[in-house]
């Protein structure tokens, strides 16, 4: 009698698209409210397909030098050309430049020459090239018609390097090493802070102190003794993995601890004691039950620690012991501008530092608005 | 009547703060159990917070490990499984026969799951069966407890509370069980679904032959669904009676104490009654010596304070109970205050 009286009584209202939602719509729509985080997710995937596309965007070779434009200040991109009768020309350009002897210093120094107009073409043909390693192209996102004529948009460095191809290339091995690097610590973290967290006992206390006794060491002086380590003739490739095993060896003790906390709080919860008393395997507890209450949570800490690796790459290959010379990231790039006499004659070779700074705002704003989206009783 | 599951000397002993360089203390939750579950009846047990009753209920399924003693599970053919020493593997099957009903409904079912995939979770570990017949036994076993089937692709969060609990019983019944373990499983809703709920579990069990052991604080539910009550009192059982008797004519003090404490509604009956409850359950680490209600007893002697009284028949009948005076204190029952049913 009560089971006939019960399905007739029950609300029938309780239907449309906001009930149905998964915990992962739910999460993007109160990410969504959080304007400056949405702001930053854009700024961050403009970031990553830079990286993704960096031989399309890059004018030129990173490497490809140039003995007559040392320090050659940016030239900047027009779009209008004013001529001396006053009609309008339009179609972009980049002006020349002319050398100039300081009179006092006897220096010589290149001054922008306005009368000099070099037309630029938006996908140009050049020299075939092969895009991330894998896909063959001929066509550069913009170059100058007359592949001699110097071309550096963002100024050039102390050989005469492109900055603006050099940044172009740099973003794709900073931003990477902080991918690369928070994917193996998300490994080592999950795993060993799972493993804490789910048995718990003296195996979870035993790996609680290791942590804590690495994240008690001071980094710098750590990292710098690691790096310092590493063979001088190792290959650019196997440098980059090291120095990426190396940040990951302190990042993965941050990520284990969110883990393992996260294990802690739902090993004791009811719904897990119900699939244990299903008779499931602690495999199927693991990564039915449990995961998937809390990678939302992964995610955003996730997220929050990439900034950290690409700063810490970035502070290691600026002390000039993280990647090496012919490596081009943001460490490296600043370098270039480690004394104050450079600065003053070529400011420009600081846009790396201002990509740092634009990146991991972006990347920190991002993970907090996933952080505050991940956790609904949070505000 | 035939036995369903039986528990023998079964304590439960917790370490507390044990650390790498010190012992940790010990805290005895049950202290000799024994008691049997008959097929198809309702077995109540009741007591304070802290008596140790969600801990019994836990060792009989299994969910902690016990210290001592045994769990046998009677099986149709008249075999006996002794379950306490059975690893993970070994308990698998048995895990189909005894199921749990969870107490907090909100936290019982994960937020993560479907409803259908909650229900379903018990039918593929055990891979029962898949596909279309998969399907319909989830959802005419949702049915039976009243979720309609297009609600099944919902995710908990969208159900009321009392939805939940029954969707937390469609889970426990999805497996056709022998025993069901309901651990306060209603006192978490509100009174109005607490009767519906209790309703549904009487038809359920009428339905699937099924047997309950109902673990619960409230007398007024418990007078209403159960066939008989065991009491318990800091990890021991102080009395086992028929349902009837108990309310009836107590035998052992603490059960008096427990029946005082029941709320009446009409006032002009209210009057004229003394509330006896007095003091506090002791902290389990710190056990009295002797019977360990004596501190708290209005009947106690010196006796009490010596020696432990043991669990024993009362006069030859069905009502157990471990007073050393059960014979001869006449105790007061819930009809003496209130002359009709306390709850319904």
């Amino acid at each position: 009698m009560a089971v006939d009286t019960l399905q007739t009584s029950l609300p029938v209202a309780v239907s449309g698209r906001a009930t149905r939602e998964s915990q992962l719509g739910l999460m993007w729509r109160r990410f969504r409210r959080h304007k400056l985080a949405l702001i930053s997710l854009w700024v961050v995937v403009l970031f990553y397909l830079v990286a993704l596309l960096a031989e399309f965007l890059a004018p030129t070779d990173p490497g490809a030098y140039s003995a007559r434009y040392t320090y050659a200040p940016p030239q900047g991109i027009h779009f209008v050309a004013v001529n001396e009768d006053g009609s309008w020309e339009f179609g972009p350009y980049v002006n020349g430049y002319k050398t100039e002897i300081d009179p006092v210093a006897l220096r010589r120094t290149f001054v922008i020459d306005e009368e000099v107009r070099l037309p630029v073409r938006f996908f140009a043909e050049s020299k075939p090239y092969m895009l991330a390693g894998v896909i063959p192209m001929s066509i550069k996102f913009m170059g100058v018609e007359n592949p001699r004529d110097p071309f550096y948009i963002l100024g050039a460095d102390r050989l005469g390097r492109d900055m603006l191809s050099r940044l172009i290339h740099g973003t794709r091995i900073s931003l990477s090493i902080g991918l690369v690097g928070v994917t193996m610590s998300l490994f080592f973290g999950i795993v060993i802070g799972g493993f804490a967290g789910y048995y718990g006992g003296w195996f979870d206390s035993a790996v609680m102190r290791v942590v804590e006794f690495i994240r008690s060491m001071p980094t710098i002086p750590l990292w710098l003794g690691l790096a310092a380590a590493l063979p001088k003739d190792w290959s650019a490739l196997q440098t980059y993995f090291a120095i990426t095993l190396i940040l990951s060896l302190i990042g993965w003790t941050e990520l284990a601890r969110v883990v393992r906390g996260r294990f802690l709080s739902l090993r004791t919860e009811d719904f897990v004691t119900a699939a244990q008393l299903d008779g499931a395997s602690d495999w199927r507890i693991v990564t039915r039950h449990m995961v998937p209450s809390f990678t939302s949570h992964i995610i955003a800490a996730a997220t929050l620690a990439i900034p950290g690796m690409i700063l810490a790459e970035t502070a290691l290959s600026f002390l000039g012991l993280g990647l090496q010379a012919p490596i081009v990231s943001w460490g490296t790039l600043l370098q270039d501008a480690q004394n104050i006499r450079t600065l003053a004659t070529a400011p420009w070779l600081l846009a790396p530092g201002v990509c740092v700074v634009i990146v991991i705002l972006a990347l920190n704003f991002f993970g907090d608005g996933l952080r505050d989206a991940a956790d609904p009783h949070g505000r | 009547m035939t036995t369903l599951l039986s528990v023998e000397n079964l304590s439960k002993v917790f370490t507390l703060g044990a650390g790498l360089f010190k012992p940790g203390r010990e805290l005895v939750a049950l202290h000799d159990i024994n008691l049997t579950v008959e097929a198809g009846e309702t077995l109540a047990i009741v007591g304070e917070s802290g008596c140790g009753k969600t801990t019994l209920g836990r060792c009989i399924i299994k969910a902690q490990p016990v210290t001592e003693g045994h769990v046998y599970y009677h099986q149709e053919g008249g075999e006996k499984v002794e379950l306490t020493s059975l690893d993970k593997k070994a308990i698998k099957p048995y895990r189909r026969d005894i199921r749990m009903i969870f107490q907090d409904p909100m936290s019982s079912l994960n937020p993560n799951m479907r409803v259908f995939d909650i229900v379903a979770e018990p039918l593929r570990v055990h891979k029962i069966c898949k596909g279309r017949e998969l399907e319909d036994r989830v959802v005419s076993t949702l049915a039976k407890v009243g979720i309609p089937a297009d609600a099944v692709g919902r995710y908990p969060h969208a159900f009321s509370g009392g939805q939940r609990q029954r969707i937390g019983i469609a889970r426990a019944l999805v497996l056709d069980p022998k025993l069901v373990i309901a651990d306060e499983a209603v006192s978490a809703l509100d009174v109005s679904i607490q009767a519906q709920v209790l309703n549904l579990l009487d038809d359920l069990k009428e339905e699937f032959g099924l047997t309950y052991i109902f673990i619960s604080h409230d007398l007024g539910v418990v007078n209403y669904i159960a066939d008989r009550v065991v009491v318990m009192y800091l990890g021991h059982v102080v009395e086992n009676a028929p349902t009837e008797l108990l309310f009836e004519r107590p035998r052992h003090p603490y059960t008096e104490m427990l029946l005082e404490a029941l709320p009446i509604a009409d006032p002009t009956r209210r009057k004229g009654r003394k509330k006896e409850l007095k003091g506090e359950i002791p902290y389990l680490g710190n056990r009295p010596q002797g019977c360990p209600f004596h501190t708290r007893c209005k009947y106690a002697e010196d006796r009490c304070r010596a020696e432990k009284p043991a669990l024993r028949p009362i006069n030859g009948t069905a009502q157990m109970a471990a007073c050393h005076f059960a014979e001869t204190l006449n105790l007061k029952g819930a009809y003496d205050a209130a002359p009709q049913k306390v709850f319904a």
